[in-house]
């Protein structure tokens, strides 16, 4: 909202030099966002809060400056002649839908010349970057800005039977709006209209047909209160925010309809002549009564944290237009006025109403705040274990937007769940759905990166996948571990198992073949604890990969954030060291290609041999040297005894249990 | 025995002193102490020897086996070196052997720098959905039906059930439903509204709230905790100042502003000359949305304080365009 200071002037008496004014008019609540010289004028671009719809006015800004400085406010006096012919006589106002316009006021003037406006009006609008028009129209604009409400003069010559029905749109009606835009209006928008069709969409902007015009004679001035939130509507819909709709869009004062109209009135009858005809059609369909608030004088402390003399507080109230209807020393009682109706109808907005004008810089004193301990809970701990170790093995943390596109890899599931969340008004359309996984989103950035160059690109991010629960449920925001790393399989599970070793997880976690969408299914696993799976590790399938247009190969784990502090051990207890040396026997055997490690593992382990501690993969081979589908397998058995060190002998006894284990259960054959 | 041990060592010595080069020591070390040597003899006759015996002579063995090592090696450093062939030293400006490093991101810095800036003031940390219900988003927060902060324009919706979340300040709702005060949350958390992107805006942005309830909180407590707040993170030389203005959840409310980290509040061009650096909104708690948590506001009082998190990276960083945060581009993470 911008505001002319010369302008302002004609409403209160602004006697401090610029710069405190500028000041005064933020530390006040209207934010000063520029404040430009202009012909020998100050313009103040002000951040009016979408509650002030009283300071998108001279009048409210001027109301706010005379308070603030205590000096004189003065809103002009309105006086016209009348003809003795009666507005009444003349044309009628019917509301149809009362919830979408509580009151309309019709004022009819006569005899207009229509022209250009003077100079003084002329320097006003331009003051404020808008053209004039016209001497008419000029008018309705000046009091607009002056007061904060939109009026509408009519070429009542041109409105069908010369009166006004408020009424929602009918199926199939359009409107040609003053600037020439092509109206298909809906039902659910409130329309002016005659008595045969919409002259005006109510609030946002008049039709071209009942447009003043040069040839106009006869003018039906309206004033009236529309539905904020109605207007907004209908003026988004059509994109022709205007003037009018963002004031009526904030909601105006009932007390300003009136008072508005017989201002232009008058203005017209001084500037365009003609004869205003007697009295008003009024049609007010509810009856407003302004609020009456209490203010306890002791809960301004309660709220601010200082005191404010009771006095300041009824000296500020009454200077922003809260009449005092009754007071004593515990209170006061005050009647809102109706261009503040909206924002202010409680205790606390008195209160604040006093802080703005008081001063907040007044609330400036030092008291301690109370000690309170906090401890941090085990899945902060657990994410300040996480993110740096990923940091220290070369990850790059990643901030990615959840939004992803409906190809099979955006969407792709790591986790059960309903079909994913589509966003009604997306950015675009690459960017409707919620991720399911934070696989496309990583690939989209590895993407990034491959086209600037970039390789060996590792990946990581602590972020959440939203899995919808189908039916009215929110859906749910599973927080995962996600990590991308451009090399093989081994590498991936290796960053996930060392993460289990940072977390000094000490339940058997297993890896085990698994199929998902943009992983190949020949190459990733889920990750189970016991019988739940808390995440899967692959390498990234052939079509997701061009789906990125990407050229590396890349594994990808994601590991669900919340099962990881599950599994984490806190406090890990000391256990003594070896007292003896542990004996390491390496071993190598052959057996089919089928046979998994894990299967290995099992069966070195049922060999229930005496003294064996571990068993530690070493090698894994295929190839000319063995038969066809057999692969070579070499690892190391580590044997060690908590009592005396063990003998060539023991070990050897053990050894032999393991072989034979492995040649029974894994059908291994000992390579030589 | 026991001579013939002192006599090696006598004898050691001698040659020590004699020796002229790196070959003669050498020569020593493998005579006395080489795998063939004096004391692997000496040693190997020990078996030979009583318990007691045993146990004196080898400690006397040891004893004097230690004291050759240590001559040898005093006579190999102390020595100029004898003319040899001279050796290059090693380039040590050639680069070490590269360990991958990796790199937070600047919003995780940052966020974890408030975390620990508000553990400190016994704020505890806690999270909440992104994907909420208007009740949270809305109606809790004291915006009703026909508010312009509802309009499409400015929420993703999924559903008239269902939108992001265009705020954090539903997570003071989700809290204060299921928490009695005293209260003190800091909730961070992603946050969404359909804003045209550019240099300084983006449709999905981090926010903090922070959250304070019990008796007796007033607007001096809110700035109080706000100005500590700024010291923790810029220095105890930050001015905090407020600002009337609006928002639903708060009543009265206002804008923070800190001194110019820049200028220190003289004015440049990152404060447009005013010295001044507009952080975030704050308020009291609006008493209807204590209301709407079962709060009673004529006993309890409370505030809430907003802001970016992204704005403090960037001016942490010196980052002047926020596409950059959720780009992902590796040259540009690698910086932190």
């Amino acid at each position: 909202m911008n505001v002319s200071l010369d302008w302002l002037r004609q409403y209160c008496s602004i006697d401090v030099p610029r710069a405190e004014l500028l000041e005064k008019l933020s530390t006040i609540g209207l934010n000063v966002e520029d404040a430009v010289e202009k012909n020998g004028d100050l313009i103040i671009e002000l951040e009016v809060t979408s509650n002030r719809g009283d300071c998108m006015s001279h009048i409210g800004v001027a109301r706010e400056i005379a308070a603030a400085f205590g000096g004189e406010f003065n809103i002009p006096a309105v006086d016209c002649p009348v003809s003795k012919e009666k507005a009444q006589d003349t044309t009628s106002v019917e509301i149809l839908d009362a919830d979408l316009c509580p009151r309309y006021t019709a004022r009819v003037i006569r005899g207009v010349k229509v022209g250009s406006s003077p100079d003084w009006l002329q320097k006003r609008i331009k003051s404020m970057g808008r053209s004039p028009v016209n001497n008419i129209v000029d008018i309705t604009n000046f009091v607009m800005l002056e007061c904060g409400q939109p009026l509408h003069a009519f070429d009542l010559a041109k409105l069908d039977g010369g009166r006004i029905v408020v009424r929602r749109a009918k199926k199939g009606e359009k409107i040609t709006a003053l600037d020439a835009t092509q109206c298909d209006l809906a039902e659910n928008m409130l329309v002016i209209a005659d008595a045969v069709k919409p002259a005006a969409i109510a609030g946002v902007i008049g039709g071209a047909d009942s447009e003043v015009s040069a040839s106009t004679v006869d003018i039906l001035l309206e004033s009236a209160a529309f539905n904020p939130v109605s207007v907004r509507r209908t003026a988004r819909a059509f994109k022709l925010e205007s003037d009018a709709s963002t004031r009526f869009g904030r909601g105006t004062a009932w007390d300003g309809v009136d008072w508005a109209s017989r201002r232009v009135a008058a203005l017209i009858v001084e500037i365009a002549g003609g004869e205003l005809l007697d009295g008003v059609v009024d049609v007010q369909k509810i009856q407003y009564e302004p609020a009456r608030v209490a203010l306890r004088f002791a809960r301004i402390p309660v709220i601010l944290g200082i005191d404010v003399p009771a006095s300041d507080a009824v000296r500020i109230l009454k200077a922003l237009g809260f009449e005092p209807v009754a007071q004593d020393d515990k209170r006061v009682e005050v009647l809102v006025p109706s261009y503040r109706s909206r924002d202010v109808c409680r205790e606390i907005d008195l209160i604040e109403e006093v802080a703005r004008h008081y001063g907040y810089d007044k609330i400036d004193i030092e008291r301690p705040i109370p000690v309170a301990i906090t401890q941090p809970r085990k899945r902060d701990i657990v994410q300040d274990v996480i993110e740096p170790a990923l940091v220290a093995r070369g990850f790059c943390e990643t901030l990615t937007v959840p939004f992803v596109d409906k190809s099979p890899v955006g969407i792709a599931a790591m986790w059960d769940c309903a079909e994913p969340l589509e966003v009604r008004n997306p950015v675009n359309v690459n960017q409707s759905f919620m991720r399911r996984s934070m696989l496309p989103s990583l690939l989209a950035a590895a993407a990034h990166n491959e086209n600037h160059g970039a390789h060996e690109l590792k990946l990581f991010e602590v972020s959440n996948v939203y899995l919808p629960r189908g039916g009215k449920q929110l859906p749910e925001e599973k927080n995962v571990v996600a990590i991308l790393a451009e090399g093989g399989f081994a590498e991936i599970k290796g960053v996930v198992e060392a993460l289990f070793v940072d977390l000094n997880v000490n339940q058997d976690i297993r890896f085990e073949l698994a199929e998902f969408i943009g992983l190949d299914a020949d190459c990733t696993a889920a990750v189970l604890c016991g019988e739940k799976r808390i995440g899967v590790v692959g390498m990234i399938s052939q079509d997701a990969a061009s789906h990125f247009g990407l050229r590396g190969k890349y594994g990808f784990a994601e590991i669900d954030f919340l099962s990881l502090v599950g599994l984490a051990g806190e406090n890990p207890q000391h256990k003594p060291l070896p007292r003896y040396p542990a004996v390491e026997r390496d071993l190598a055997v052959v057996m089919d290609d089928s046979v998994t490690w894990r299967a290995v593992e099992q069966a070195v382990f049922a060999a229930k041999a005496p003294n064996l501690r571990s068993v530690e993969f070493v090698d894994l081979y295929k190839g000319k040297q063995l038969d066809k589908g057999k692969k070579s397998l070499a690892f190391r058995l580590i044997y060690r005894s908590d009592d005396a060190t063990l003998t060539g002998e023991e070990v050897a006894a053990a050894q032999k249990k393991v072989i034979e284990s492995l040649e029974k259960n894994v059908n291994a054959i000992l390579r030589k | 025995m026991k001579e013939r041990i002192q006599n090696i060592l006598d004898e050691a010595k001698k040659a020590l002193a004699a020796a002229a080069n790196s070959e003669a020591l050498e020569g020593i070390r493998i005579k006395y102490l080489g795998r063939k040597g004096v004391f692997k003899e000496i040693m190997s006759g020990m078996g030979k020897l009583a318990p007691d015996a045993r146990k004196e002579i080898g400690a006397q063995a040891n004893r004097v086996k230690n004291e050759i090592e240590r001559l040898l090696n005093e006579k190999a450093t102390s020595d100029a070196p004898v003319p040899a062939a001279k050796k290059t030293a090693h380039d040590v400006t050639l680069p070490g052997r590269k360990y991958p490093v990796g790199s937070r991101h600047p919003i995780k810095i940052v966020a974890n720098d408030l975390k620990r800036i508000f553990h400190q003031l016994g704020f505890t940390w806690i999270e909440g959905p992104e994907v909420e219900d208007p009740w949270h988003n809305f109606d809790a927060l004291n915006i009703p039906a026909e508010h312009v902060a509802r309009d499409e324009s400015d929420n993703f919706y999924f559903s008239d059930e269902q939108i992001l979340r265009s705020q954090t300040s539903s997570l003071q709702i989700r809290y204060m439903e299921n928490n009695k005060p005293p209260i003190r949350i800091i909730a961070p958390g992603r946050v969404y509204r359909p804003d045209t992107v550019d240099a300084t805006h983006h449709y999905f942005f981090h926010q903090v709230e922070l959250l304070m309830v019990d008796k007796g909180l007033t607007l001096v407590d809110l700035k109080n905790i706000i100005t500590l707040f700024a010291h923790g993170i810029y220095g105890p030389e930050i001015k905090v100042r407020i600002r009337p203005s609006y928002f639903p959840f708060t009543e009265p409310s206002a804008e923070t502003d800190f001194s110019c980290v820049f200028c220190g509040g003289r004015g440049c061009s990152v404060c447009k000359q005013t010295g001044w650096i507009e952080l975030g909104g704050c308020g009291m708690v609006d008493p209807n949305v204590l209301h709407n948590v079962g709060i009673d506001s004529e006993e309890y009082t409370g505030f809430a304080f907003g802001f970016g998190i992204d704005r403090l990276a960037m001016f942490k960083y010196g980052i002047n365009d926020i596409r950059l945060l959720t780009e992902n581009d590796v040259r540009f993470l690698k910086q932190f």
